[in-house]
């Protein structure tokens, strides 16, 4: 009985990341299907055999694809978490409200000697540890970001002079790649999507609302509160 | 190239190039023998991406491959490049 509460209790609990796991899975899968169907349409054309989705799978278009969709949602939450230390947005709730800019104390951070019992230990023994865990997130979305936007240069390349090769064209080397606009095409056009729906969010969550979402003020709060503990 | 070499070299084409030979005529290997290709000399590169594939000589004699169901086939050959813009395409005596 225990164990069905439990196991209740973890799915409840977990159920935003669980259920962006699943969507994540049902687009690549998506994805898979449909570029799959791309590429033998075009090897058809070009009088190639089609591929299986194995090959497909371990193939470099495919991984260009998926890269470069990745590497561009990293660089955003990296960089929205990482300048919204200094810059704010009044009455936004994404953001913190104007005179907060900046790393604030110790103890508005709870770090060091003002860390909590329940604190993280890293937050607590000072030092290089508590200065890394206290950039911790961004480290890490940043090089999420830079290894995907490297596999996307690499798997880029290769695609690029698989078709190429195709098209009875000379294959450029990787530093002419990453020159070339294939490649920051591919680039930019994730970027300026990424870019135009974070700004986006951080202006619409000053008038508009949904109500009972932590990512919305409350209903009633009014347009100029930037928090909702205004 | 003897027309006996063509007909084994003509099995190794990719079928849009085996085609294009074919609608030359009078047959492949007779097609294949009257463009006088060289041999590959000492090969120099080799760049292999996904399902195609470029050998070059030391003569700057290229081929193109493509991996079919039977394997690597030939694309092109007698291939040379013919301009240092990388947009242009190489010149080849045979290619589907």
């Amino acid at each position: 009985m225990s164990d069905g509460t439990e196991e209740r209790s973890f799915w409840r609990e977990n159920a935003l990341s669980i259920v962006f796991g699943l969507l994540l899975l049902g687009a690549l899968t998506g994805q898979a299907m449909s570029g799959l169907a791309l590429y033998n349409q075009e090897a058809t054309t070009a009088g190639l055999p089609e591929i299986s989705m194995l090959r497909y799978l371990t193939s470099s278009s495919f991984a260009v694809d998926v890269a470069e969709n990745w590497q561009s949602e990293f660089l955003q939450f990296a960089l929205y978490i990482w300048l919204t230390v200094w810059l704010v947005q009044r009455g936004s709730s994404e953001s913190k409200k104007p005179g907060e800019e900046g790393r604030q104390s110790d103890e508005e951070q709870k770090v060091g000697p003002y860390a909590d019992p329940g604190s993280p230990r890293w937050a607590r023994v000072g030092g290089w540890r508590t200065w890394l865990y206290s950039h911790s997130l961004v480290t890490v979305m940043a090089s999420i970001f830079l290894l995907s936007w490297t596999a996307q240069a690499v798997a880029g390349h290769v695609a690029d002079t698989e078709e190429r090769l195709r098209d009875r064209l000379e294959p450029l080397s990787l530093g002419q790649y990453v020159l070339a606009p294939d490649f920051w095409s591919r680039t930019l056009q994730n970027w300026q999507s990424e870019f135009l729906a974070i700004g986006t969010m951080a202006v619409f969550a000053i008038y508009l609302r949904e109500r009972g979402s932590p990512e919305s003020k409350e209903v009633g709060t009014p347009h100029a509160a930037t928090t909702s503990a205004d | 190239m003897a027309t006996s070499d063509a007909a084994s070299a003509c099995r190794m084409l990719a079928p849009d190039a085996r085609r294009s030979l074919e609608e030359q005529g009078p047959s492949c290997a007779d097609a294949l023998a009257a463009e006088k290709l060289e041999p590959l000399q000492s090969v120099t590169s080799v760049v292999v991406a996904g399902q195609s594939a470029q050998v070059r000589d030391a003569t700057g004699d290229t081929v193109f491959l493509a991996l079919v169901d039977q394997g690597w086939r030939v694309t092109a050959a007698g291939c040379h490049q013919v301009s240092d813009d990388l947009r242009v395409p190489y010149d080849c005596d045979v290619e589907g």
